[in-house]
């Protein structure tokens, strides 16, 4: 009985103890740098975060998509030439970084002790980008209430998790504009670094960040996709227990790979499954004794996990498609 | 006596003879015969077409090839608003399927692929020529929904004219037009100068309870100037064209949009050398153009500048035969070579357009036939060859029937080819087949005409070109990925008393529609095409008593599908009141021009507002002394 309440206490203050906020400050950024991943780091990690980033050049030119880093501090210059500045001009508490997300789909991926675990919550507001397109309108984008200011518009957030290679149908959502009111006076966009509490989704692996806005046409939403995010804490405590994780000793060659991905396989009978940042399975086959190869012709250029199941546990391996 | 009928029936001959063989613009003097005809690589057998002259386009309420278009074809204009960009869609093609060409050589950015209408002032040429359905046969890329040309003419019999107009009107709108032409049989000298300025700061509603917004951001200012020399020998003439326009104007803000400080420049200096060759049965043409141009879009408020520029070289070599005085055999080469610098480029980018062309023509009594073929070549590449066949017969006195079938394309333009990101020098030309039936009938009695003009037309484009995101792509790419089938209906009446009255009526019932279903853009299949009213008419009716003259013309554009609202069905009327006054060499002219009479609120882009009723008013006075 004693070694038990010992246990639970220990367990307890494990579980007081192991939180972990990322405020990105670790970058040791000055105000108005920003790092948009064109180093081809493919991210960012900070404590238990990793922060995916495609970075595309292209001559004379250069594409971004995914996070950046960012301690911009404009907050006036309306436009895409000032995309990596929160309209609060810095980071939560005046903190000198936060990161940038630009997507109409991102995803944040939980490492080390938060794997797997609770998400206590983070803070976030909107870049100036879009706050200004929302309140003044822009050459492609509306400014929100439209006309007469009635329209009910709203640039929405929805935070969805990833869970053992399934994404949850539960979501957390919020606005980071909303004109929906009858009394157009109460009509915002958001303007503060703002928490978001995420523990009710619950254990994730990663969590899924989408922007919907009323402003919509045929080629798509018309307001930047983008948000800002600061202060993200993690519980680094399962709510329940997962699959047991299995010991990996092997080694995936090439990596980046442009075509096929080679390892030794000298473990129990499973299967082997090429997962991509959404949580969806693109290619799985059986796992053979010895050398096993997979054929990545097939999957566009991104970061995709090789996840190992067997009944003895399961284990993921990260690797580049080129 | 004697001498003077003799020259008269042989001036007549050869009016008949050459009429047939080359159409009215060429201009050939022989002794002191001059000889107008019809350009026949202009005529368009079996196809629609409709022409104004210089003296129609000075009674119109329109100022530009835009409005043109829209008040007198019933063709759908897609404008931005006063003053803004305007392109069309001809049978429901896109912008660039609208060919336009200047005394025949194609006007179109090669870096855009289309060209804004609104910025052709109707005083730049003598006479303007539409031509619906496809062409590519014989002008070209892009000739697929219509062809449009402007073109300058001599005029032999003028000795000296000189014609000035002023012009006010709503939203600061100043307009001054100068043009001097002189000269003799064998030489003449056209001189044209406009300036028009607009501040465009007209009000638009927002709500009915609410007070109206008025447009910021919105001036305007175009210059032209255009010098055109004309001479004639007894075998050969040589005409050299030149043009400089300028224009300056902010890009207004959208309607839900707070404030713009967006600006585009437009320059252009184009100038073309044509000479011509007559022996008895040919006619030998070359000319050359050097086209110059150069946009620059600038918005201070997020700090962006783009600045392109292009230059275009054109050669043309030509030589046409006839036979029996009835048949005509044409053959030509066009090469074009063209430099484009822009901020979007990797580079400079260079593009070598080589085209082969040969047509036949006959004219018989009962019957026209026209065959025409054209092969290309961009960049050694071969674009397929493409033929042409138009066909009339004439069923009674009162009927003639025509059929055209053709296959034309459009060629991706620099934009398309060579942008970074989503340029694709792999991009295949737009093409596709189209054909069209059609029956005119004319009955006279007295001095009455009744005139009616049914055509049925069917079009299929392949490798449509759109910019859209591919799987595993992050960005916008231009991809041949879209097929449009168009067809319709056009019908015209008009019914005209040469003395006092003339009225028509039309209507166009155009499909165009997405033929497969696309994600991003959002295409569903089956859906008609964004900006392409289904259903457009109007009726226009023309009154003159002594020396006035009055017009009203009410068009009605069905409801469109925009790319983020659907655009509502709108009606808008157009009235000019106009009083002429001729004494001897002396002409003057007073008129009042009244748009969109009812106040109509009303989009043809969604979030771009058209402006309410308003006027401009104006007087034009012209000396003119003719070869006595």
């Amino acid at each position: 009985m004693k070694y038990f309440f010992t246990t639970l206490l220990i367990f307890g203050l494990g579980f007081l103890n192991a939180q972990t906020t990322t405020d990105f400050e670790t970058f040791d950024l000055s105000a108005g740098e920003f790092l948009n991943g064109s180093d081809n780091s493919g991210g960012f990690e900070a404590d238990n975060v990793f922060l995916p980033n495609t970075f595309t050049v292209f001559p004379e030119f250069t594409t971004w998509s995914g996070w950046s880093i960012s301690a911009d501090t404009n907050t006036t210059m309306p436009g895409f030439m000032n995309q990596y500045s929160a309209i609060t001009g810095s980071g939560f508490e005046e903190s000198t970084t936060y990161a940038v997300s630009f997507s109409g789909t991102n995803l944040l991926e939980l490492r080390g002790e938060a794997a797997g675990k609770v998400v206590d919550g983070m803070y976030v507001t909107n870049g100036t980008y879009p706050y200004l397109s929302m309140r003044d309108g822009d050459g492609f984008a509306k400014k929100f209430g439209g006309l007469t200011g009635d329209d009910p518009d709203f640039f929405l957030l929805t935070i969805k998790k990833y869970f053992e290679g399934e994404l949850s149908a539960d979501s957390i959502n919020f606005y980071l504009a909303d004109y929906r009111f009858e009394d157009n006076s109460q009509d915002y966009i958001v303007d503060e670094w703002t928490y978001i509490d995420l523990t009710a989704l619950g254990n994730a692996d990663s969590l899924q960040f989408t922007l919907t806005s009323t402003d919509v046409g045929q080629f798509g939403m018309n307001t930047p996709a983008y948000f800002c995010m600061d202060n993200f804490t993690t519980k680094d405590q399962a709510t329940f227990t997962r699959a047991p994780k299995l010991e990996l000793n092997l080694n995936i060659f090439p990596n980046p790979t442009a075509d096929y991905l080679n390892f030794n396989w000298q473990q129990h009978q499973g299967i082997v499954q090429v997962i991509d940042l959404q949580g969806r399975i693109l290619l799985e086959q059986i796992l053979q004794k010895g050398n096993n190869q997979i054929d990545a012709n097939s999957l566009v250029r991104g970061i995709y996990h090789l996840q190992f199941v067997t009944k003895e546990g399961v284990a993921s391996k990260r690797f580049v498609k080129q | 006596m004697k001498t003077t009928l003799g020259r008269w029936v042989f001036y007549c001959l050869c009016c008949l003879s050459f009429n047939i063989l080359w159409g009215q613009q060429d201009t050939i003097v022989m002794e002191d015969v001059v000889i107008y005809a019809v350009r026949i690589r202009g005529e368009n057998i079996g196809g629609q077409s409709k022409k104004w002259t210089s003296p129609q386009l000075n009674r119109l309420a329109a100022n530009n090839v835009a409005d043109l278009l829209q008040q007198e074809s019933n063709t759908f204009i897609k404008s931005y608003g006063l003053g803004s960009l305007a392109t069309s869609s001809i049978r429901g093609g896109s912008a660039g399927h609208t060919l336009v060409l200047w005394n025949g050589l194609p006007l179109q950015s090669p870096m855009l692929g289309l060209l804004d209408l609104s910025l052709l002032h109707l005083n730049t040429t003598e006479e303007i020529s539409l031509q619906k359905g496809g062409n590519t046969s014989l002008w070209g890329s892009g000739a697929i929904g219509g062809t449009l040309n402007l073109q300058n003419l001599p005029d032999a019999k003028n000795r000296f004219q000189a014609n000035i107009l002023s012009e006010i009107g709503s939203f600061g709108r100043w307009q001054q037009q100068g043009v001097v032409k002189l000269g003799n049989n064998n030489f003449q000298s056209h001189t044209k100068v406009i300036h028009l300025q607009a501040e465009n700061n007209f009000q638009y509603t927002i709500a009915p309870d609410l007070p109206k917004r008025e447009q910021s951001n919105a001036q305007l200012s175009q210059q032209n100037f255009l010098q055109n020399f004309y001479w004639t020998g007894e075998k050969q003439d040589v005409q050299a064209h030149y043009w400089y326009q300028q224009s300056e104007r902010q890009i207004p803000p959208t309607n839900v949009q707070n404030i713009s400080l967006a600006h585009q420049s437009d320059q252009a200096h184009r100038a073309v050398l044509n000479w011509r060759y007559y022996t008895r049965n040919s006619v030998l043409r070359a000319k050359a153009a050097w086209f110059q141009e150069n946009l620059d879009y600038t918005d201070d408020q997020i700090f962006l500048q783009s600045n392109s520029q292009f230059t275009t070289l054109f050669a043309e070599f030509s030589d046409q035969w006839q036979w029996r005085k009835q048949q005509q055999f044409y053959l030509g080469t066009t090469q074009s070579f063209t430099t484009a610098t822009s901020a979007g480029y990797n580079d400079k980018v260079q593009e070598h357009r080589s085209a082969f062309l040969a047509f036949y023509q006959t004219h018989c009594k009962k019957w026209s036939l026209k065959g025409s073929l054209r092969q290309e070549f961009i960049d050694g590449n071969s674009v397929p060859l493409v033929p042409s066949l138009g066909f009339e017969y004439q069923i009674s006195p009162q009927l003639r029937a025509n059929l055209k079938i053709s296959k034309n394309y459009r060629l991706p333009t620099l934009n398309d080819r060579f942008w970074r990101p989503g340029g694709n020098e792999n991009l295949l030309p737009e093409n596709g087949w189209s054909e069209e039936i059609g029956i005119k009938s004319e009955f006279k009695e007295d001095n009455w005409t009744l005139e009616t003009n049914t055509a049925i037309f069917n079009r299929n484009i392949d490798n449509w070109i759109l910019w859209s995101v591919q799987d595993g792509q992050q960005f916008w790419s231009a991809n041949n990925i879209a097929k449009v089938w168009s067809r319709g209906l056009e019908q015209r009446i008009s019914l005209e008393n040469r003395n006092w009255f003339r009225l028509i009526l039309g209507y166009d019932c155009i499909r165009s529609t997405n033929q497969i279903a696309l994600t991003l853009p959002k295409i569903e299949a089956g859906s008609q095409l964004w900006y392409t009213p289904e259903h457009q008419g109007f009726i226009k009716a023309s009154f003159n008593w002594k020396n006035f003259a009055v017009s009203y013309q009410h068009q009605l554009v069905g409801a469109a599908l925009g790319i983020n609202e659907n655009l509502p069905a709108y009606q808008i009327g157009n009235a000019r009141l106009q009083y002429e006054l001729q004494k001897e060499k002396y002409k003057g002219q007073l008129f009042l021009n009244i748009y969109n009479l009812w106040d109509t609120d009303y989009f043809i882009i969604e979030r771009r507002p058209m402006p309410g009723r308003h006027w401009s008013t104006g007087v034009r006075f012209s000396i003119e002394k003719l070869k006595s």
